[in-house]
């Protein structure tokens, strides 16, 4: 994996792995791996789309980066391991690395008003003075298409709409360089999507951002994204740049998700789901292919020989029978 | 306006409101909808558009504080203020509903078995045996394997597509007329919303079951409608057949909305068109047209309520404009 120029990625990850335990007794206890060796690269200003169906890991990739769950493997985030940092550095790394939730109103504390939840990152790394927060606090909100008038609400008062944009302004708060966001319109009625979308392709493109955009909606990710990774039971099944992979997908998942999309055009739209059953529950995988027993191209090496990712075109896949 | 076979649902000036605040929270403003018999109805709306309260009203749902008027009737017989005892015989039986999220309209103490035979030993006063034979022969119509197996689990047992199908199974346990559909799709990861819908599909084309789908998403009602009514704000403001709803929408906010959607069947485009603004606040409701204070081609007249009027191309519109369908796409470009 090569990131498109020479200069060294913003985020590097290699070989992460989050591993959950079950609830049992002690004695009894397994561990469920819910992110199996996931290895990528984000440049600077880079949009990377992160695709996969409820299960796929990508949340928890999100959480991970974030070291809001253990996870082991490396992430280096401007050369340094965000995995192996201390409590000051990783809060200082913090500042650089911000996320906006899926759940825009779950993600506002409901006792806060606008002004001080948009001020609240200024406050916590003492940025700027007291006095010149409402200052920055106004000029941030007007950035991301709130009137001032908003500053002494409260969330419930807020449409789903305005809460996502509080999100998005308090993310970009102390100036990331790293944007992640975790299905950021997933939860929002379909004429506000296409707002937030815009916001967020506005936000990237004034302020060189660079964003991991975790969503399930493909058609969302060509529209933001620069590549597209498409993960399934926790595992990367394709990494391409967005024109190659939505031209000429890969891996037999990656064509099914693209199937799978359902299309607004009645003439054009054809009822035939692409494959049969539901992604296994975690920590079911065995030897071989995770997609083997839904794949409509598998073969006995499937289940027997894990594919690890190799080149094929412009892609990156982790399927033995990718050049077909 | 409906497909041409003889009428299993009619609603006329259907109209809820609730006393909220001082104030009337209009929740459906004199709603006009046909059902016709083996037909499939997409209803599309936001939140807040009423679709969910048009349910409501067609079941007899709605909560006491609900102030209704107007008509609904199936197969001519007056739904509204009709006794609890005949809704409850039509509930189940003649019309039956396929609720969002499974796991909640699961309960989750009794097994499949029993919560899929229920409304046939109700209704149909079936045996235990019996109703049994029948839910597993429909175990098998929603293409689930090994229905003895899948009788005896418990809801958490089942994956989220297998919930939605049992759903589905049950609704049609007594053979109803009429499937009310909300949002059936929404809640499952997209390889499975296709195979629900291909199902809802086959399960419509075996049975001849009428179904009214309620939803956000207007591209996964494509495949299966007939026709389909966009809400906004409580009401329709537009009506028409699908293929010609999608092909050429006449109001501005069925334009808006199709031309939102990120669709992969097309080149990406430079940048997306959305709707500004945020849906109404239906306890405080402009004078005109609702979604004028978002229309980009709102002119004087909007201040006038729009009267539902033909459609240029067959169907119903709720608009003052008159220009072409071209015309109103241009605008959200």
């Amino acid at each position: 994996m090569s990131t498109p120029d020479a200069a060294p990625a913003l985020l590097e990850v290699r070989n992460l792995r989050v591993r959950y335990a079950t609830s049992a007794p002690l004695w009894t206890r397994r561990h469920l791996t819910a992110v199996d060796g996931v290895s990528f690269e984000i440049a600077r200003g880079e949009s990377l789309g992160l695709v996969g169906e409820s299960g796929s890991g990508k949340s928890s990739i999100a959480r991970a980066l974030l070291r809001l769950i253990p996870a082991s493997g490396s992430a280096l985030f401007q050369g340094r391991d965000l995995l192996l940092m201390r409590s000051a550095e990783l809060r200082a790394a913090r500042e650089q690395l911000q996320i906006v939730f899926q759940d825009p109103l779950g993600a506002l504390d409901p006792r806060m008003k606008v002004a001080e939840l948009v001020a609240e990152p200024l406050r916590e790394f003492r940025r700027a003075s007291i006095r010149q927060h409402r200052a920055l606090v106004t000029q941030m909100l007007e950035r991301v298409g709130l009137g001032a008038e908003l500053l002494a609400r409260y969330p419930h008062q807020l449409s789903g709409g305005q809460a996502q944009r509080v999100g998005v302004a308090r993310a970009l708060m102390l100036g990331p360089r790293l944007l992640i966001c975790d299905e950021p319109v997933a939860a929002l009625d379909v004429s506000i999507k296409s707002q937030i979308a815009n916001l967020l392709r506005d936000m990237r493109d004034q302020l060189h951002l660079a964003m991991l955009f975790i969503a399930h909606d493909l058609g969302t990710v060509r529209y933001l994204c620069d590549r597209v990774m498409v993960l399934y039971l926790g595992r990367v099944m394709e990494i391409a740049p967005c024109a190659a992979l939505y031209a000429a997908p890969r891996h037999p998942y990656t064509r099914a998700l693209l199937a799978a999309n359902p299309i607004p055009d009645p003439t054009r739209s054809q009822l035939a789901a692409p494959i049969a059953g539901e992604m296994p529950a975690v920590g079911t995988a065995e030897g071989g292919c995770v997609f083997c027993r839904r794949c409509p191209m598998a073969i006995a090496r499937c289940a027997a020989e894990r594919p690890l990712l190799r080149r094929v075109g412009e892609s990156l896949v982790a399927c033995h029978r990718a050049e077909e | 306006m409906s497909g041409g076979g003889p009428l299993l649902l009619r609603a006329r000036a259907l109209t809820v409101s609730y006393p909220c605040a001082g104030r009337e929270l209009h929740a459906l403003d004199a709603l006009n909808m046909d059902l016709a018999e083996h037909e499939c109805v997409g209803v599309v709306g936001e939140s807040g558009s009423g679709k969910t309260q048009l349910l409501l009203a067609l079941l007899g749902l709605l909560p006491s504080s609900a102030r209704v008027s107007g008509s609904v009737s199936y197969r001519g017989e007056e739904l509204l203020g009709a006794n609890p005892a005949r809704l409850a015989a039509l509930r189940g039986r003649r019309i039956a509903m396929v609720f969002q999220d499974a796991l909640s309209a699961l309960n989750p103490y009794l097994n499949v078995a029993t919560q899929l035979t229920e409304a046939a030993r109700w209704h149909l006063r079936l045996g235990r045996r019996a109703a049994r034979a029948r839910a597993s022969e429909l175990l098998i119509t929603v293409q689930i394997n090994d229905p003895a197996h899948r009788l005896r689990q418990y809801p958490h047992e089942l994956s989220g597509g297998m919930r939605q199908r049992v759903l589905i199974a049950m609704a049609l346990m007594c053979d109803p007329e009429i499937l009310l559909l909300d949002e059936p799709t929404t809640a499952l990861d997209v390889t499975v919303q296709a195979q629900v819908l291909e199902l809802l599909r086959e399960v419509g084309e075996r049975t001849g079951v009428a179904s009214l789908f309620v939803t956000h998403d207007l591209a996964a009602l494509a495949p299966l409608a007939d026709r389909v009514a966009v809400m906004y704000a409580g009401r329709i403001v537009e009506q028409a057949p699908a293929k010609e709803l999608y092909a050429s929408p006449f109001h501005p906010y069925t334009a808006g909305l199709l031309r939102s959607l990120p669709r992969l069947d097309l080149p990406p485009p430079a940048r997306l068109p959305s709707i500004p603004g945020q849906p109404p606040n239906l306890s405080d409701l402009p004078m005109g047209c609702a979604f004028a204070p978002r229309c980009p081609l709102v002119f004087e007249r909007c201040h006038e309520r729009p009267e539902v009027r033909a459609r240029p191309v067959g169907g119903e519109l709720a608009c003052h404009l008159d220009a072409s369908s071209e015309q109103i796409c241009g605008a959200w470009s």
